[in-house]
């Protein structure tokens, strides 16, 4: 073959490597460049065959992805897919027949009867060149790959923990009427997937939702809602707990009037007033109720089952319902009730004096009514002191603090220096290093 | 004599020690109640600006007697949920109790007690006379130590301003500590809760307009109280800022039931400035607290107390129109006070109409 290549006439060769470099890129004109090129040479001349068909133009770009990345179902369920590239499509936004030339053929890229130019037949034809073609399949294909950015939920409205429902914000409740709901919040409170046996149609599941509404001043509400579609569950929810508000009295506008304890089924509650800017230190479900309520003070302490919500929540409403303001109770023993403040110098403030009858002197061994424990009905949570770590006591724990012990003050001190501008620098203060000794 | 006995015996201790410093290179204290300090970074800490003393005469016996006294009283006020109004620390659980009738009153009489406590107050006090004097000069001892080496009485007992403090320099110059280092010193082996071993820079002129622009003159003169003396200059420099401060913007009644609304007084007064207090006072209807105000500016100044007649019998009205005729130059103030008291006529005439409409009905 290659003897009788080279009988080939120097013209002919010429002729063929001139359209061979035109054509090399697009494989039809390559053939057709052969064609007329053997035409040349009056068919006295015989080519080589040029190998067309190979491995990367036979297989579907899915399966060649699969042989370079792909991973066994063995190793997939072991998790060995985890790092591997996803798949990259290589022929995104071409078009097919249009080529690195930009070829327009009638029928298969383009309209057979163009409707632009008064319906005249189209062409087979080089379209003028588009030098920004390439970068904007480039982009193209780069949009294609990036993943599609989740909307973020402001930290506020996100829940209690992960991608949950529970403790997030599903707006304010349906108009009823003329009224509209404005300034109310709701928040979910407990979101699961509920069951129930028929005797016809097997296990139907349904979504259970449980929320509370409020608008943080006072009015809030609370209720249970069931569908076969969780969205519905929720609205559901939320109208009916707007149907059940309820007004609660607070103390200040900020926390409950007294300690008390309440319990609903095996969830005990001990809960506590507060002063000013304690914040709500309590189960994260009693926090969003709260919340919702317009309570900023108050601890409480769960005793029994904490994981009901739905019993934690009716018997808090219910402790708060059930709360003696100070002047009902100034009125049912007859006495002022004083408040003492420690950042006022526990001066006494009067909270509330009885509408009439005001007692005039104790009875002699009468003891004084403790505030505190007043409505614990005879109860008192349980406090345990902090536990030490179980380090405490070894003796290298000791020793580290009898070292540590003179070091004290020092970060404070530190930082008063700093402020006055008495800390040395150390770069001024470093020791200077000794001359080094001649060998 | 008798300091400079103790300074002789504390500069024979210094010897003591310098020879006990030879022989075992390091410090030991012969006596138990004397201890040494030595202080290097001296020169940073005793670098503070100090105002001129422009008044030689001391207000201090003047302030104290007790007819200036219960003027500033009473004009202060009592009202004591603001004497003790929440301070800036964070707020603890309240208690609560349930009281009988006797019982509540004698809660309020030892709540009346705790708020005159607080409302006493702060002296006003001519500035103190900053200077150290030389005990001793003492050639032998040039150059025996890099530092000062500072000596302290810290006997039981000793009052924190009569503690005795001197300071050997490095030049072997036996001199009694400045102002600033006996604060400081006293600080250290006395420490007062909530004062500083320096001052802290919210008093420095910079920190301190920002302050004041916020208008927290009560918090500002609080902190003053506890971090310097009555008579330091630092004190008075503050404090008369603040009231300036007041004066300009017309809050006097945020200092009103506060221990510094006397004081305040009391320097408008010295520094002949009580106009536009006057016109606040006259403004709401406080008009025995502005005659009395009036009394204690003449106290002051008896030079000038013959022009206005100052009797029990007068007319209060009587005796601000008086003062304001006759006392008051500056025509800006003046003015400001003219339109008080017309405004208060005003106001007596409409109510006596009214309360004559009311009887005729």
């Amino acid at each position: 073959m290659a003897a009788r290549l080279l009988n080939v006439s120097r013209m002919a060769l010429q002729q063929f490597s001139i359209l061979a470099k035109v054509a090399s890129e697009d494989s039809i004109l390559y053939k057709t460049a052969i064609l007329r090129c053997c035409q040349g040479i009056n068919n006295k001349c015989f080519l080589q065959s040029v190998r067309q068909i190979t491995f990367i133009n036979t297989q579907t770009s899915g399966s060649i992805w699969k042989s370079v990345t792909g991973v066994s179902n063995v190793g997939k369920k072991r998790g060995r897919a985890r790092g591997s590239r996803r798949f990259v499509d290589l022929n995104k936004n071409r078009r097919l027949g249009e080529g690195q030339k930009g070829m327009q053929w009638p029928g298969l890229n383009a309209p057979i009867i163009s409707r632009r130019e008064g319906r005249v037949a189209n062409k087979i034809q080089v379209l003028p060149p588009n030098p920004q073609k390439q970068e904007e399949l480039i982009k193209l294909r780069e949009q294609s790959m990036k993943k599609r950015a989740r909307n973020k939920i402001p930290p506020l409205q996100r829940g209690w923990t992960g991608n949950k429902l529970p403790g997030t914000s599903i707006g304010y409740p349906d108009p009823v009427e003329d009224y509209t709901f404005e300034g109310f919040d709701t928040r979910v409170l407990e979101f699961k997937r509920v069951a129930t046996m028929t005797g016809t149609l097997g296990r139907i599941s349904r979504f259970s939702a449980f929320v509370v509404t409020g608008n943080g001043n006072g009015l809030a509400g609370y209720a249970i809602g069931k569908a076969p579609n969780g969205r519905s569950a929720l609205r559901k929810a939320m109208n009916r707990a707007a149907q059940h508000l309820i007004y609660v009295d607070r103390y200040e506008n900020r926390t409950v009037f007294h300690n008390f304890y309440i319990a609903f089924h095996k969830t005990r509650l001990f809960v506590e007033k507060k002063e000013q800017g304690y914040g709500l230190v309590c189960h994260r479900a009693l926090k969003t109720i709260c919340q919702k309520i317009g309570i900023q003070d108050l601890y409480c302490k769960v005793e029994g089952s904490s994981k009901n919500i739905q019993a934690l929540t009716k018997a808090f409403f219910e402790g708060l319902q059930r709360q003696e303001t100070h002047q009902e109770l100034a009125d049912r023993l007859s006495l002022h009730v004083i408040e003492y403040r420690p950042e006022m110098d526990n001066i006494p403030r009067v909270v509330a004096t009885p509408m009439s009858n005001v007692r005039e002197k104790r009875e002699e061994g009468e003891e004084e009514v403790d505030f505190e424990t007043l409505y614990y009905d005879g109860r008192l949570p349980l406090k345990k002191p902090k536990q030490k770590p179980f380090y405490f006591n070894y003796q290298s724990f000791r020793r580290k603090l009898k070292q540590d012990y003179r070091y004290r003050n020092q970060p404070d001190a530190l930082q008063l220096r700093i402020v006055h501008g008495l800390q040395p620098d150390y770069e001024v203060n470093r020791p200077k290093p000794k001359p080094k000794m001649k060998q | 004599m008798e300091t400079f006995e103790k300074a002789m015996r504390l500069t024979r201790i210094c010897r003591m020690l310098y020879q006990d410093f030879k022989r075992n290179k390091y410090l030991r204290t012969s006596e138990r109640f004397i201890s040494c300090t030595s202080i290097r970074c001296d020169d940073v800490l005793s670098s503070g600006r100090s105002t001129k003393v422009t008044e030689d005469r001391d207000p201090l016996p003047l302030f104290m007697s007790e007819e200036v006294q219960t003027w500033l009283q009473k004009m202060t006020g009592f009202d004591i949920e603001k004497i003790c109004a929440p301070r800036p620390f964070e707020a603890d659980k309240p208690t609560y109790r349930l009281l009988t009738n006797d019982e509540l009153e004698k809660e309020k009489k030892k709540a009346i007690q705790i708020a005159k406590r607080r409302i006493q107050m702060p002296p006003v006090m001519k500035m103190r006379d900053g200077t150290s004097k030389v005990l001793q000069k003492d050639p032998d001892l040039n150059m025996f130590s890099k530092a000062k080496h500072v000596f302290t009485d810290i006997s039981f007992g000793l009052k924190d301003r009569k503690r005795f403090i001197v300071v050997r320099e490095p030049d072997g110059t036996l001199r009694t500590a400045t102002d600033k280092e006996h604060d400081r010193l006293n600080q250290i082996y006395n420490p007062q809760q909530g004062r500083a071993p320096v001052m802290p820079r919210m008093f420095e002129e910079e920190y301190l307009e920002k302050t004041l622009e916020k208008g927290q003159y009560r918090y500002i003169l609080d902190r003053a109280c506890v971090q310097f003396d009555p008579d330091n200059p630092d004190f008075i420099r503050v404090a008369h800022r603040t009231y300036e401060a007041v004066c300009e913007r017309h809050m006097f009644d945020v200092l009103r039931s506060t221990r510094h609304f006397g004081p305040m007084a009391f320097y408008f007064a010295w520094y002949k400035k009580i106009e536009p207090l006057l016109a606040d006072m006259v403004q709401r209807d406080l008009l025995s607290d502005a005659v009395d105000l009036i009394k204690l500016y003449f106290k002051i100044h008896q030079e000038l107390s013959s022009t206005v007649v100052l009797e029990e019998n007068i007319d209060e009205l009587h005796i601000i129109k008086n003062f304001c005729e006759k006392m008051v130059k500056n025509p800006n103030y003046k003015g400001q006070l003219q339109l008080a008291i017309q405004a208060y006529e005003a106001a007596l005439t409409s109510q006596a109409k009214r309360s004559q409409s009311k009887q005729i009905n």
